[in-house]
């Protein structure tokens, strides 16, 4: 088994120990920071959250993937700077007001993060303006809105609303959550809808393209 | 409208089409006691706690329940002891029957006794996390024991580091809660029940609060009382349809596609 694929099934069982021995590794061994976060990590991501989405996987095993990640990140990071690399693309994401639920949330940032995305994360039960007033101030490119209760969606489409009266015209709005669909994104005005944190990544590339 | 042999009730002049009530668990004691005297209640089926937790599997059992009922050609109209519950209702329809579904998020509103007291509720303490007696016997609410119980789970499933970790995860996400409040129609209410709910809330650091509900909203769905307001009644070949706003749902042709867009 190849160095990238065992670092990519230490991030797919949630093995952290494994994950950061193998990225340290990677990284002593010479090879390129930004090959080993798309050939190892992402990948290794991108397979927990396939098997989210076809039920053979459920939120604790996406906890510890992502903790993983976040771990073997921290080392990689540094590299990646002393490289040259930066995020193209800035995202302010948060849980919409009333709904305090942030694993969702969380794991989108992760993958986002992992996708050379610079994460403003503002935390859960976040008024309107808070967006707005963030994605002024990172001049971001994308807005990210999660929901997981049905009674914090009318939140959601009161937050697209005040985005597009505030003039962000720039500013492309994704929304998600376990109770989202692609019909009430569209109905809400919404640019984009991931229905999980694997699908996150190819929308936001797709919005910002 | 289309003609329909009712019942009599003692306290009613008008006639109540024959009914079937399809209820979550969480609510059956509630709901035997209220639909203990009335006469045009001629069957209640239950479903166990928790489908919600996956809506594509509520949505499957709901339907096999209402087919299930509707093979009875002495049932008229079904009820369903169900909110909105994740969407797990929508496309839920009936063939012949009349389907009567509340406007409510969950059974929370028909503990409450409406959808507006429950939406000030949460708005002035979005930190509630809900207790009331069927939840209570139903799943194990958060507290030390459910604490226990998810710990060796996660030993046994992840190991040790990741079973600390992961508690963490779940820990942080009930810190975000800040109190317990028991709601109940004082059926099935118990002082032990009670002290379960406020011990739940002082391991976790939450404030406690009880809310005795209003049976109004429930008494109305088991006796025939359907105001537009309160209720959504769909015709045969008509589904429920989230709307995101105050009505909280609508009436739309089953065929439309609401199943979940990936």
């Amino acid at each position: 088994m190849s160095q990238m694929q065992a670092l990519c099934d230490a991030i797919q069982t949630g093995n952290r120990n494994e994950a950061k021995r193998l990225t340290q590794e990677a990284i002593d061994a010479g090879l390129n920071p930004q090959d080993i976060l798309d050939k190892g990590l992402v990948p290794g991501m991108y397979a927990i959250g396939e098997k989210f989405k076809r039920n053979e996987a459920f939120v604790p095993e996406m906890l510890i993937a992502a903790r993983a990640m976040k771990e073997a990140m921290a080392i990689l990071e540094p590299h990646l700077v002393k490289a040259g690399i930066q995020p193209k693309y800035r995202v302010v994401i948060g849980t919409v007001q009333g709904d305090l639920h942030d694993i969702g949330k969380n794991l989108v940032a992760m993958m986002w993060k992992g996708a050379n995305f610079g994460v403003i994360d503002l935390g859960t039960n976040v008024p309107p303006d808070k967006f707005v007033a963030a994605a002024r101030e990172h001049d971001a490119h994308i807005i990210g809105l999660s929901a997981l209760l049905t009674t914090t969606m009318p939140a959601m489409k009161e937050t697209v609303a005040k985005v597009r009266a505030a003039g962000l015209d720039k500013v492309k709005v994704m929304v998600g959550g376990a109770p989202i669909t692609r019909e009430f994104a569209d109905e809400i005005g919404a640019d984009g809808f991931a229905p999980d944190a694997a699908t996150a990544v190819d929308v936001a590339l797709r919005l910002v393209a | 409208m289309q003609a329909l042999e009712g019942v009599m009730n003692d306290s009613s002049a008008q006639p109540v089409p024959r009914t079937a009530v399809i209820t979550c668990a969480v609510l059956e004691t509630e709901i035997e006691h209220f639909a203990r005297d009335l006469k045009h209640l001629v069957r209640v089926v239950k479903l166990e706690q928790g489908l919600h937790n996956v809506p594509d599997q509520l949505r499957v059992r709901l339907q096999q329940a209402v087919d299930q009922v509707e093979t009875d050609p002495a049932i008229e109209v079904i009820v369903l002891g169900y909110g909105l519950c994740s969407r797990g209702i929508e496309g839920v329809h009936a063939r012949r029957c009349r389907l009567v579904v509340p406007r409510a998020h969950d059974c929370i509103t028909l503990l409450l006794g409406s959808r507006h007291r429950y939406a000030e509720y949460v708005a002035a303490k979005p930190g509630t996390y809900w207790y009331s007696p069927g939840w209570n016997r139903h799943h194990i609410p958060p507290g030390p024991e459910r604490y226990n119980k998810l710990l060796e789970q996660y030993r046994q499933k992840y190991g040790e580091d990741n079973a600390e970790y992961l508690m963490q995860a779940e820990q942080s996400w009930f810190h975000t809660y800040n109190q317990a409040t028991y709601v109940h129609l004082t059926v099935g209410t118990t002082e032990r029940d009670k002290q379960y709910t406020r011990e739940c809330a002082q391991w976790l650091g939450w404030s406690y609060d009880e809310q005795v509900g209003d049976p109004a909203l429930l008494k109305a769905l088991l006796g025939g009382e359907w105001d537009t307001d309160r209720f959504l009644v769909l015709e045969p070949g008509q589904t429920v349809r989230m709307t995101a706003d105050q009505q909280i749902i609508q009436a739309v042709p089953a065929d439309t596609d609401v199943a979940r867009d990936t």
